[in-house]
């Protein structure tokens, strides 16, 4: 089990392949809910304020989802360098060397980001098999994703909270502060190795 | 020390023209031509026919007066055995008797005399001794003086074992010591910049648990207020728990493929390793050197 304040020391890192399927899965989440939400206000409108029926199905469905899975990708790499999903679990896309993503790498990897399902998720396979767990879009379009969030900023909030709560952790870090020996577990943060 | 001829009748005649005309008048080895340290300064001349009659006059008592101890101290045996003899003969306790009784005025004149002569010496001595002191040239004796050998025959290990240090701190006054002591000007003589930029605050820093500071403090606390909600923490919660998760997973694979060097943990510039980004090498075999 890999604590908050022991996570600082990943920044940086490859991205793992657990955390980029949740990614995924929380970006695949939301461009469902606003594609159906949006398509269900616009076929709303259209019943109200015309007198014909939106029938979106289909092909046109389809369609539809992907150029908004698209635009939802697209416009959220070029802008902010991370999905969505990618910013609720912490991740970055960057170049391969870790420089900042610009606009034209974005885009190719939005292009090539297809080639993953088109080869039968065999394009997803480098992000497990390979050490800089690089897909096959991020291999052509020299990049890779990281983790990336205010860790800092986390590590002093469990601090903070195990100040706020004396529970059993409390009084641990409380033992192994006042010179006494620490309980099983409570081991300092800056000499105990990730807990995986 | 030694002083060079100019420079040694400077200092031996304070007075100039006088000391110029004595040393013409005492060329003559038989008068004293003074020392360093007692200068003949006022000292009057005595005619030479005079000096050497008075010359003769103590030469010839300084000789009869050696021949007379030799002559005693010969006859001083004879002399105790003729008392020994003289002692066992008949009536020699009256004759004693006798010749104390007749010797005991004189004895009393003797002893008054003496005691006079004494007081007499002392009187000269009294009003010498400041003269003559004041004859003395103090600065050529101390020079004279070899302060380094002085100083060399005294054992100072000895004289410091015989010293009660302890004693002699009991005595010393601190607190008056510390009371005569400017402190603000004191401290004002101090370069805090010169000390300061000895100082290395980045080790200071190094060495202060920052970690146990946030928590055992109100910091955290305020930090937690201003930055942190439910969500925040549970977010970081479910982020450290999916790190870990890929780390596990990460290791699964590397054992299924076997891999035994560790790879890169992330791209070149976002991590401290300076190889990071470099690709990751199979180990030579064995007995082949590297390429």
């Amino acid at each position: 089990m890999t604590r908050a304040r022991d996570a600082l020391r990943f920044q940086g890192h490859y991205a793992g392949p657990v955390s980029r399927l949740l990614a995924y899965a929380v970006d695949t989440f939301l461009i469902g809910v606003v594609y159906t939400a949006g398509l269900a206000l616009l076929r709303f409108a259209v019943d109200a304020a015309t007198p014909w029926n939106l029938n979106v199905e289909g092909v046109v469905f389809a369609i539809g989802a992907f150029v908004w899975a698209a635009v939802y990708f697209g416009a959220s790499w070029v802008g902010f360098g991370r999905s969505p999903g990618m910013s609720l679990l912490g991740l970055r896309i960057v170049r391969a060397d870790g420089s900042d993503l610009d606009r034209r790498h974005a885009l190719i990897r939005l292009i090539a980001f297809p080639l993953g399902f088109l080869t039968l998720g065999a394009g997803f396979l480098g992000i497990v098999l390979r050490r800089t767990r690089q897909a096959l879009y991020d291999r052509i379009a020299d990049t890779a994703v990281v983790y990336d969030w205010d860790a800092e900023a986390a590590k002093l909030r469990e601090l903070a909270m195990h100040r706020r709560s004396p529970g059993a952790t409390g009084a641990q870090t409380s033992a192994a502060h006042d010179g006494g020996a620490p309980a099983a577990g409570a081991v300092r943060a800056r000499d105990a190795p990730a807990d995986v | 020390m030694t002083y060079p001829p100019a420079q040694r009748a400077r200092r031996r005649s304070p007075c100039g023209p006088q000391r110029a005309r004595f040393d013409v008048s005492m060329d003559d080895a038989s008068h004293s031509p003074g020392t360093d340290l007692v200068p003949l300064t006022g000292a009057h001349v005595i005619p030479r026919r005079l000096a050497r009659a008075a010359d003769v006059a103590l030469g010839a008592g300084a000789r009869a007066t050696g021949l007379a101890l030799a002559l005693a101290g010969s006859g001083r045996g004879a002399l105790r055995a003729g008392l020994g003899i003289a002692a066992s003969l008949p009536g020699s306790g009256l004759a004693r008797d006798a010749v104390a009784a007749a010797t005991r005025p004189l004895a009393a004149d003797g002893a008054r005399v003496r005691e006079q002569s004494v007081a007499q010496a002392q009187r000269t001595l009294e009003r010498a001794v400041p003269a003559i002191v004041a004859l003395i040239d103090v600065d050529a004796v101390v020079q004279r003086i070899d302060l380094d050998a002085v100083v060399a025959t005294i054992d100072i290990d000895a004289l410091l074992s015989h010293t009660d240090v302890d004693a002699v701190l009991r005595r010393v006054d601190l607190q008056a010591a510390l009371d005569r002591v400017d402190l603000d000007e004191l401290v004002a003589r101090i370069d805090v910049d010169a000390i300061a930029a000895r100082v290395d605050v980045n080790a200071i820093v190094q060495r202060v648990d920052v970690d146990a500071v946030v928590e055992q403090t109100e910091l955290g606390t305020i930090v937690a207020r201003s930055t942190s909600g439910f969500a925040s923490e549970a977010l970081d919660v479910a982020r450290a728990q999916t790190v870990g998760v890929d780390t596990l997973v990460t290791r699964i694979v590397d054992r299924l493929l076997r891999r035994r060097a560790e790879g890169p943990l992330g791209p070149a510039l976002l991590v401290d390793e300076p190889d990071a980004a470099a690709p990751v090498e199979e180990p030579a075999p064995p007995g082949k050197p590297p390429p």
